[in-house]
């Protein structure tokens, strides 16, 4: 119960993490950052799960995640550049604490939530975050990566939610396929354009 | 042998299996037609689960198969519907050699039918939703690949189909949840409020009604009046199927009024976006928010003659957008949608005009074209419901119709300078045949009222009331 209960907390972190990180990032050009961040909101996913699925279940689910940014990143990835750690601006201030006032705010109403969907709390209230930074990542983009990310956010708090309610193969694997197919719509769109700024 | 197999399995792969050969459009029709009459042959004389005698073999035609612990089941009753939709699949593809569309538009046709068959095959069938999705997501590189614009209304089209999905699933399996206990008002209420929002987003239902201008508008007008159409089918029929599934929702008032509400606001605005149009497809996408506003309303009214209309138009609806997407097509290549730049086209393209007219008029319903009856008795079912709300729909009727005169209009419209004649021979005779095929549903009507009374008892736990 307590190793379920520091899993819980990890993972739910790590998808905390991930998702702010994204949505921090918003717009800018170096997306390899965002990258790793969508796949660590994967292994916080894996950890949310741990106890409930089977270890096939898990490492599909995580490859689904890993082989989303790979495919995203496909085109966009210039390992030659040196990674350089972002300097703190006002912007990132402001949509960190815009992050954490999202998260106070599904906190408050994932209650109410959690009496008609019967999932656990912690996966619950992890869905409901990437399902609404991934609403607003799409919305304040300009970037089809970013814009993709946001999309596969979304459907990442879905897949996490629907997971549980759900336990048909079939549907599972539709998840899995629909979430690939996202990410290489988007790396194939981001591939016609020359460059990834995204009139608006 | 099953019939899942036959009508969703392999079409779907073969569709798949023709992208290698899309190199070649005559072969890749050829290959896809021949697919297309053998499946409607098929549905029309060899019944579901019956035993099929060749020579001395015989096999037995079963209705469902088993996928990973789930069904997929077609019954006989589905049989008209299953010969419609191939029949539907073989205009588009066979008329696709008239003009010039994407080379994986063939294939994409018969993938995107057999994924449509899948959704009406498929138990339970809220996992229909995820056929859908997958249909979007095929679509979606070429609608890319043949943008006008920015591609701003594909990536909402994207969003929108997404979150559809998310809200209908979620939908689909708290329904399952308040079929167990109806008295639960609590829960009942929010999964009214779940579908409803999932329906919203997929029906294109104001205020999410924006990304079907903006994608008809940006792209080619072949491609989106297939895909738009086939999608907007399946959303109604994912409707239906939940309607006939669960009698909880068949007998909660609140939801009729809330669809006759619903229907109302969407024929109010699509009607008036419809008449401030300056573009050919943004007018045929709010012809579609209106339509669905009007089909919303029929089905909120829950009666057998309201069902019969809702499914005659959809009908009626689905033939008059395809010869709308071939005439539009037929334009010139670098035409840019603008009514302004179809000012006197009657006269280069008098049937390209004709066909525009005919084809907008067939669905808004004017006499001697197949919607009348279905509009006029419409508009009689609206003032049965209440004078109110009858002379709302009126006007949002009417602005149809005045939208649609505008067209005529700017069509006939005595331009100083003739434009360049851009139908060619076979477009023109096709046009004619899509003229005529809509003249031909108007004054013999029997096949057609009898193919909607086959697909209506279906359905008649939902127009039985």
């Amino acid at each position: 119960m307590r190793g379920l209960f520091v899993t819980s907390i990890i993972g739910g972190a790590l998808i905390i993490l991930g998702a702010l990180i994204i949505f921090i990032r918003l717009n800018q050009s170096d997306s390899r950052i965002s990258l790793i961040a969508y796949i660590l909101e994967y292994v916080g996913i894996v950890l949310l799960l741990v106890r409930i699925f089977s270890p096939q279940i898990l490492i599909s689910v995580f490859l689904t995640g890993t082989m989303g940014a790979a495919i995203l990143g496909t085109d966009q990835v210039d390992l030659h550049i040196p990674l350089k750690p972002d300097k703190i601006n006002p912007q990132g201030i402001f949509r960190f604490l815009l992050g954490l006032i999202f998260a106070v705010l599904i906190l408050s109403i994932e209650p109410e939530i959690a009496i008609w969907i019967p999932v656990p709390d912690s996966i619950l209230f992890c869905s409901l975050f990437l399902i609404l930074m991934g609403l607003t990542t799409f919305s304040l983009s300009s970037r089809l990566m970013y814009r993709f990310l946001g999309i596969l956010n979304i459907f990442s708090g879905f897949q996490l939610v629907y997971m549980l309610l759900e336990e048909s193969v079939l549907v599972f694997g539709f998840m899995i396929a629909i979430d690939l197919l996202i990410a290489l719509l988007g790396a194939y769109f981001m591939s016609s354009l020359q460059n990834d700024e995204y009139p608006t | 042998m099953n019939a899942p197999l036959l009508w969703f399995i392999i079409p779907f792969f073969f569709g798949a299996f023709l992208l290698l050969f899309s190199e070649s459009k005559k072969l890749s029709i050829i290959l896809a037609s021949t697919v297309c009459l053998f499946l409607i042959a098929i549905s029309a004389t060899v019944p579901i689960n019956s035993m099929v005698i060749i020579g001395k073999n015989s096999i037995i035609f079963t209705d469902s198969m088993e996928i990973l612990g789930r069904t997929l089941s077609l019954e006989r009753a589905t049989q008209p519907l299953l010969a419609f939709f191939y029949s539907y699949a073989f205009i588009w593809i066979l008329f696709s050699a008239a003009v010039r569309v994407h080379r994986f538009f063939v294939p994409l046709v018969l993938m995107e039918t057999a994924l449509v068959i899948g959704v009406t095959a498929v138990s339970p069938f809220i996992y229909g939703a995820f056929f859908v999705q997958l249909a979007v997501l095929i679509a979606l590189p070429i609608f890319w690949n043949g943008k006008k614009k920015s591609g701003e209304g594909i990536i909402r089209f994207l969003l929108y189909q997404t979150l559809g999905l998310i809200f209908l699933a979620i939908g689909g399996w708290l329904a399952s949840a308040v079929e167990l206990n109806p008295s639960d008002q609590y829960i009942l209420k929010r999964t009214m409020v779940v579908l409803l929002v999932g329906f919203i987003f997929w029906l294109a239902i104001f205020p999410f009604h924006s990304w079907i201008a903006i994608l008809m508008d940006e792209s080619c007008p072949y491609l989106s009046g297939f895909v738009i159409n086939i999608l907007q089918f399946s959303s109604f029929l994912i409707l239906l199927y939940f309607l006939k599934s669960y009698l909880w929702l068949r007998t909660y008032d609140p939801l009729f009024i809330g669809l006759r509400m619903i229907g109302a606001i969407m024929l109010i605005i699509g009607s008036l976006w419809a008449v401030f149009q300056k573009s050919v497809q943004r007018l045929q996408a709010f012809l579609i928010v209106a339509e669905n506003g009007i089909a919303l309303f029929l089905l909120g009214l829950h009666t057998t003659q309201s069902f019969s209309v809702f499914i005659s138009l959809l009908f009626i609806r689905m033939i008059a957008s395809f010869f709308w997407a071939l005439a539009v097509k037929s334009l010139p290549e670098n035409f840019d949608f603008g009514l302004n730049s179809l000012q006197g086209l009657y006269r280069s393209d008098p049937f390209i005009s004709m066909t525009l007219i005919v084809s907008y008029f067939s669905t808004v319903g004017l006499p001697f074209l197949p919607g009348f009856p279905y509009q006029a008795t419409f508009l009689q079912l609206a003032f049965s419901e209440s004078s109110s709300m009858g002379t709302v729909l009126s006007i949002g009727y009417w602005l149809l119709i005045a939208a649609g005169f505008r067209l005529t209009v700017t069509l006939l419209h005595p331009a100083e300078k003739a434009a360049e004649k851009s139908e060619t021979a076979n477009q023109r005779a096709l046009l004619i045949i899509g003229i005529a095929t809509l003249f031909l549903i108007t004054f013999f009507p029997e096949p057609f009222n009898r193919f909607i009374a086959q697909i209506q008892s279906q359905f008649t736990l939902i127009s039985g009331g």
